[in-house]
């Protein structure tokens, strides 16, 4: 692949150290020096380069991405030419023509779908500015999907009810199908199915074990107990005294059921004093997942 | 004012004397249309391209590859009458009336090139 660049490059410089040399003979020179012409053809070739350059940053500064002849204009001028010999250099009498380089044909591109007709350029745009036409129309016309927000407060309602309607149809439905179900209307058994009902084995159950909510409810309730007993422990008054004495006992008769931790039954005098300072860090993190492991407590059933 | 040229005046003057009119350019694109250079377009339309220009107007390519010949066909005037003062000089001379071919060489084109600013140095040790 570099070599191949580079022999690319290198038949391209050559085609223009031959202009360089046409345009000696022009001028009146019968031979030149090699390092001549290569000194001549390094120097058009970064003319060129620079004419480029310069040409592409005016035409972008004007927001175009091809050139037009006036951008060329000012970049020359920019350099220093003066344009108006060109028409006379035009003119000259001898030239030497080195001919054309024969084009390889180009891979035919297929042609571009047209779509809507182009857009012709505003009055105030002269012919003579020659700039490229525009594109497509469907590369810049702009239609609006979609519609404006509603507003109205009635019609939004409207709509939500009909969509919590759909929904809760849709899942009745979707329930009923996956399932069993009972047909509403016995002589058409798809247009209300209802979904059956679901007997349980032991319906009593439920009532009995406490929801999920009320062992959080219970579990809160007790840690606030525990906090108080310690601040109370504090400043030993004997209302706790009693309180602990009628737990001591509640915590003797039950000593088989796990759920009660040993941490009440076994209380001796030292332990007492490390609860504050434990209980006391729980208040700083407030973190749930970095406070110590606690189980939930339930109460003894009477 | 006065007679006294501001710089605005003095700058404007000389544009009109260097620029092309409108007219004038509309005149230069029209014959570029029919005009070879000596550059030839493919060659000046890869050197454009490798700038970053990206054209198919051969007007365009033209007016670079005709202002680019135009550049180097001044220098190589301004070499071919310092060659023709330096050969005169000698002519007179020798007083040879050999017809000589007229030879381009570093020596002519390195005052020419030093009077536009542009240093041309042999390498050092280049044979």
């Amino acid at each position: 692949m570099a070599a191949e660049g580079i022999s690319v490059e290198g038949s391209y410089r050559r085609a223009l150290t031959m202009s360089i040399a046409a345009l000696c003979v022009e001028t009146g020179f019968d031979v030149a020096q090699d390092n001549v012409l290569e000194t001549l053809t390094e120097m058009i070739q970064s003319y060129i380069t620079e004419v480029g350059n310069s040409t592409r940053a005016f035409y972008e500064h004007s927001g175009r991405t091809l050139p037009t002849g006036r951008d060329m204009m000012c970049a020359l001028a920019d350099l220093g030419f003066p344009n108006k010999q060109l028409l006379q250099y035009l003119k000259r009498p001898r030239r030497v023509n080195m001919g054309q380089i024969p084009k390889t044909a180009e891979p035919s591109s297929p042609p571009v779908l047209e779509i809507g007709k182009r857009k012709n350029f505003p009055n105030y745009v002269s012919d003579s500015y020659n700039y490229p036409i525009l594109p497509d129309p469907h590369t810049y016309v702009r239609t609006t999907t979609g519609q404006k927000p509603e507003k109205d407060y009635a019609i939004l309602r409207e709509r939500v009810s009909v969509q919590k309607r759909d929904v809760e149809r849709a899942l009745t439905r979707f329930v009923a199908k996956t399932g069993n179900s009972h047909a509403l209307l016995p002589d058409d058994k798809n247009s209300f199915p209802l979904i059956a009902a679901r007997p349980s084995t032991n319906p009593y159950l439920a009532a009995l074990i406490p929801s999920e909510h009320e062992t959080v409810k219970l579990y809160e309730n007790h840690s606030q107990d525990e906090q108080e007993e310690s601040t109370e422990k504090e400043s030993e008054t004997p209302k706790s005294k009693n309180r602990k004495m009628k737990r001591h006992r509640a915590g003797n008769d039950v000593e088989s059921s796990p759920s009660l931790g040993g941490a009440q039954t076994k209380q001796t005098p030292p332990i007492p004093v490390e609860p504050p300072s434990a209980n006391k860090t729980p208040e700083v993190i407030h973190n749930p997942y970095l406070r110590p492991v606690k189980k939930p407590k339930l109460k003894k059933k009477r | 004012m006065n007679g006294v040229k501001t710089e605005k005046d003095m700058s404007s003057e000389e544009d009109e004397e260097t620029q092309l009119s409108d007219s004038q350019f509309v005149d230069l694109l029209q014959q570029l249309e029919n005009y070879t250079p000596t550059i030839p377009d493919g060659v000046a339309e890869y050197y454009l391209n490798r700038s970053g220009v990206n054209t198919t107007d051969t007007r365009i390519v033209r007016l670079i590859s005709l202002a680019a010949q135009k550049f180097m066909s001044d220098i190589l005037n301004d070499a071919l009458q310092l060659n023709k003062m330096k050969g005169s000089a000698q002519n007179a001379r020798s007083s040879k009336t050999k017809e000589k071919k007229l030879l381009l060489t570093m020596d002519d084109l390195v005052p020419v090139l030093a009077d536009r600013g542009i240093k041309v140095k042999k390498p050092a040790y280049y044979t």
